[in-house]
């Protein structure tokens, strides 16, 4: 048996050795066929100025709901990602290849919910921008803003890791996943929503309970998607 | 149909008149029979006094009148769509651990009984909701979660309807189960916070105070709700069970065909033939080692 | 809208409460046993654990 060097298999260390690899692997892709940049960015834009055609921009409406609609359009765009980050390896069967290697499940799991992490923080920054500079909004109150993205993010990176390898492979996946996500992530839109009313209005201390709950939220389903990602990688 | 069962051993021919007749082909026994009939009588008394004999609302100013009825059906089908998702969670989690094709049975036939009482919920509630508040939807908190809950469900349900492998489906449905029940707190947490931020005068508008023979209604609501869950779930599952056997053995009826079709060269073959099928291979091992 | 409904329109809604909630269920039953009774015909006997 050759010899094991690095983290004693099944440690923490290990787990989050192998996590850095998928990771590594992930951003690797995205860095070399740019799908991200190059289609999920803009269509995140897009969706900020649909919002604009549907809502009359003279109703002062789109200043006040800039809080739920940036939420919005984040969900749509972490959907597109989603997508094109597990046709990449149904693809190329490198979810096979995964499983084969004897990567911790749990790692692989970290792995990828860091990479669609990592998507989703450069999507909010680009978004961010959007509705400040086509909704006319200035935002507040940074501390709470920063809070919310990020535990917004663990969650839905979570629980898209989670959803993604359970729908893939699929042929009805593209729609499949949508039905699964939108309705299991409704916490999240809610409470980051609210959580950057509250920053926007500033009026923060209204805003630091939703920061919680999405915090119970993010680590419970990253918990959970370190479990489930065995039985799911399993091969029949 | 036949008055009387000869069937297989197990069967009590002594009980096979009226009501207890079982139809062969069915999925009754006289267990599940005599429970069904046992419901049966519970859901006509129900409505007996749910309808008739238990009294209007009156005595407070934001009475109900006979309104209150509906409640007898909403919160008891409310219950039973919750009993019916925690044992598909239950269920899953077995399934996760045991890996047997029962637990995965139970799981799907929950969902789908759970997935028709949260219709009812939403229904009732309303048509409650147009009762107490005259809209027939407003974002409560308890109809939004609900609302959610029965899409989630929905989800668990296309899910399993697009995997045909029945071991991926059984493992994948399952963490889906959990998750999604998971999430049942969360959700109705999150939007409780939310809605409560607009205390209308929606939640005060309808005060009933149920007592006496009402609450009695509702409780036994409850209970024969939970009742019916579990005699649903015992067809089902028997049902879920049968068609499970049947893909099972139509696989094997498959695989022995694609063995009879190579048997006639085989045959003919000469006898050591290392394409001689196992049933062939049986009895040529002897002569070739 | 005052909670309290005109006395004729009151028993319409209960009606279509219990009616929708009866019916829903009964046609689960129904659906479950016919389809039951369709698989397990094509079961040999031994197969039907239940009876």
């Amino acid at each position: 048996m050759a010899e094991h060097p690095g983290p004693r298999p099944g440690s923490l260390g290990a787990l989050l050795a192998d996590a850095r690899l998928v990771a590594a692997k992930d951003l690797r892709l995205e860095w070399r066929s740019r799908v991200i940049l190059s289609q999920v960015l803009p269509f995140a834009v897009l969706v900020l100025i649909l919002f604009a055609f549907a809502l009359d921009p003279d109703r002062r409406i789109l200043g006040q709901a800039t809080p739920g609609l940036y939420w919005l359009a984040v969900l749509f765009s972490t959907l597109l990602a989603l997508q094109r980050s597990f046709t990449v390896e149904a693809e190329n069967g490198v979810t096979d290849s995964l499983r084969m290697s004897g990567l911790d499940p749990g790692g692989v799991f970290l792995g990828k919910t860091a990479g669609i992490a990592l998507h989703l923080v450069a999507l909010q920054l680009v978004l961010l921008a959007g509705v400040t500079v086509f909704y006319g909004t200035t935002p507040h109150g940074p501390l709470l803003l920063l809070a919310a993205g990020a535990t917004a993010t663990l969650g839905l990176a979570a629980i898209g890791s989670i959803l993604g390898v359970m729908a893939a492979g699929l042929k009805v996946r593209d729609s499949l996943l949508p039905l699964l996500m939108l309705p299991m992530v409704a916490p999240v839109l809610i409470g980051a929503s609210q959580a950057f009313t509250a920053a926007y209005d500033r009026d923060p201390g209204a805003g630091w309970r939703w920061i919680a709950m999405l915090g119970v939220f993010g680590c419970l389903y990253t918990a959970i998607g370190i479990v489930a990602f065995e039985p799911l990688l399993e091969e029949t | 149909m036949r008055p009387h069962l000869d069937t297989p051993a197990g069967t009590d021919a002594g009980g096979s008149t009226g009501l207890f007749r079982l139809h062969p082909d069915g999925t009754a026994s006289r267990g599940s029979r005599t429970y069904g009939l046992v419901v049966l009588a519970g859901v006509i008394l129900f409505l007996l006094v749910a309808l008739v004999f238990s009294p209007a609302d009156t005595g407070s100013e934001n009475q109900m009148g006979d309104m209150v009825r509906i409640m007898y059906v909403h919160v008891p089908v409310a219950v039973a769509c919750y009993v019916a998702f925690l044992v598909t969670a239950i269920t899953s989690i077995a399934y996760l651990w045991k890996r047997t094709e029962g637990w995965d049975v139970l799981a799907v036939a929950s969902a789908e009984i759970g997935v028709v009482f949260t219709f009812l919920t939403l229904a009732t509630g309303s048509i409650w909701g147009h009762i107490a508040w005259g809209t027939w939807w407003e974002w409560d908190a308890r109809l939004t979660s609900t609302l959610v809950l029965f899409i989630m469900y929905l989800g668990y349900l296309a899910l399993r309807g697009a995997i045909l492998d029945p071991v991926v489906r059984a493992k994948r449905a399952a963490i889906l189960g959990v998750v999604a029940f998971v999430n049942v707190p969360i959700v109705h947490y999150s939007v409780t916070w939310w809605r409560g931020l607009h205390q209308d005068a929606t939640v005060s508008k309808v005060d009933p105070s149920i007592d006496g023979l009402k609450l009695f209604a509702l409780m036994f609501g409850m209970v024969l709700a939970v009742a019916l869950y579990g005699w649903l779930m015992i067809h089902r599952f028997r049902l879920h069970y049968a068609a499970a056997r049947l893909e099972a053995s139509g696989l094997d009826r498959a695989l022995a065909e694609r063995r009879a079709e190579a048997r006639p060269d085989a045959v003919t073959a000469d006898a050591a033939s290392t394409d001689a099928v196992p049933t062939d291979a049986v009895t040529t091992e002897g002569t070739l080692s | 809208m005052s909670p309290l409904l005109a006395a004729q329109n009151e028993w319409a809604y209960v009606a279509g409460g219990y009616g929708v909630t009866v019916g829903a269920l009964l046609l689960l039953t129904v659906a479950t046993i016919v389809r039951g009774r369709r698989v397990s015909r094509q079961l040999p006997p031994e197969e039907r654990r239940w009876l």
